[in-house]
């Protein structure tokens, strides 16, 4: 059933317009002051609620729109960040590590191919862009420090390096702060220096770096010193001192400057070897 | 109760949205459909006389409130033209365009004659500029931008003859 809509009478109509008139009359005739009070209160009744809706949603939509361009700001700026970042990383990297003054040899930056992890070998395999005169036992660094060095020639533009953390690795190193020299070994999980006495003077914090005593190496003819690792290149920090009772020497623990785990660019230091051939079968 | 909720519901929106969101961004040189004397039409087609004399009254005063030196005058002209169309209400052909657009325009155009000719005596504002520069082509605007809003009106089922 459907409700009859509400009619007005004539005389209902009539006396709605008269109604209406009249307070239209009173309005207009009111004084000039008067007339903008009367505004004034009936704004805050008839329109100041559609405003403040109005404007409410007007400020959302504007803050939407707000929003989205600023996330879209901050995504390019991120963008833009993360680049300059790469870039500032692979200047880095290109840069290599400050040689001692006097050094003229030349680094060979080589990027890191391939990585090999065995019980008996940890090595990764370099390729440089252009062809390298490199030889065997040459020393390998990273921007922080020393990596290793130069294991198997492959060619002209590649070649295995065997990595500081090889079961057999050792190499010469000094107590910078004090000129102790001692040799540097990786033992399971950490690195040790050893053959430095119990009563020599070694402190946690102090830096380690490549002496440029050479190393003996079974199976490789040096007769000139070739191979020579310079001195200089950061090894680590010190970061654990002992002296048993029932020993001659300090139980000294290292940790490297240089990461194993992760390299993209090394730098092969070529001069030294540069004129060096190794002997048939010699060298790995 | 559902009808008289819809009507209203319409007629509050086209007269609120339409002159302050819509009109402005429809406006050509400055010309803008009167979306509160098409509300109006809506509102006499639909609910009769007296609804459309009091809610011209309504809406001429919540326009009067941004001009109080002439508080009341729009108020006065929305009733006088919400009771004539009322009265008109009963003698239109429904759900003709022409005669929706006709309406529209002639309401516009009564209504503003009426305001201008009361503005021009009150103040120093003139009568014909404003009625050849605003009001004519104004009216003809509203008069197009009026007929698919009472077609609409038409599709929710508020616009109706009287019995």
């Amino acid at each position: 059933m459907v409700a009859k809509p509400f009619r007005f009478s004539l005389r209902g109509e009539i006396l709605t317009l008269v109604v209406c008139v009249v307070l239209s009359f009173v309005l207009l005739l009111l004084p000039g002051d008067s007339r903008v009070v009367v505004a004034d209160r009936l704004g805050l009744v008839l329109t100041a609620p559609y405003w403040t809706v109005r404007n409410f949603g007007a400020d959302v939509f504007a803050t939407q729109k707000e929003n989205a361009w600023l996330k879209k700001r901050v995504a390019e700026l991120e963008l833009m960040a993360s680049s300059v970042q790469r870039m500032q990383r692979d200047a880095d990297r290109l840069a290599g590590p400050a040689m001692d003054p006097g050094f003229d040899g030349e680094l060979v930056p080589c990027r890191v191919v391939m990585r090999q992890r065995s019980r008996f070998a940890n090595m990764i395999k370099i390729s440089s862009l252009e062809p390298v005169a490199w030889q065997p036992w040459q020393p390998v660094i990273s921007g922080s420090g020393y990596l290793g060095r130069v294991r198997t020639v492959i060619s002209d533009t590649e070649a295995w390096v065997e990595l500081l953390t090889a079961p057999e690795f050792a190499v010469g190193v000094e107590i910078e702060r004090t000129g102790l020299l001692g040799v540097l070994r990786p033992r399971a999980d950490r690195f040790t220096v050893q053959m430095v006495g119990r009563d020599e003077d070694v402190q946690v914090g102090d830096r380690v770096i490549t002496s440029g005593i050479a190393e003996i190496r079974e199976g490789v003819d040096d007769p000139g010193g070739t191979g020579l690792t310079p001195r200089g290149f950061p090894v680590g920090l010190i970061v654990a001192v002992a002296s048993p009772s029932e020993q001659i020497f300090k139980e000294i623990m290292v940790e490297p400057a240089a990461s194993f785990k992760y390299n993209e660019t090394v730098f092969v230091v070529t001069p030294l070897g540069s004129q060096y051939r190794p002997a048939p079968g010699g060298g790995g | 109760m559902r009808n008289f909720a819809r009507t209203t519901a319409l007629w509050v929106l086209v007269a609120f949205v339409g002159e302050t969101m819509i009109g402005p961004a429809i406006a050509i040189y400055g010309v803008r459909p009167d979306f509160a004397v098409i509300a109006l039409v809506i509102l006499a087609l639909s609910a009769g006389t007296a609804p459309a004399t009091a809610g011209g009254f309504i809406l001429g005063l919540v326009q009067d409130l941004s001009n109080p030196t002439l508080l009341g005058l729009q108020a006065l002209s929305k009733t006088g033209l919400g009771f004539g169309l009322g009265r008109l209400r009963s003698r239109l052909v429904y759900g003709v365009p022409v005669v929706e657009a006709g309406v529209v325009f002639f309401s516009v155009l009564a209504h503003d004659v009426f305001f201008l000719l009361v503005q021009s005596n009150l103040t120093d504002e003139s009568f014909f500029w404003p009625l050849l520069t605003q009001t004519l082509p104004g009216a003809l605007y509203s008069g197009l931008a009026g007929v698919p809003l009472l077609r609409l009106a038409e599709l929710l089922g508020i616009l109706r003859q009287e019995d």
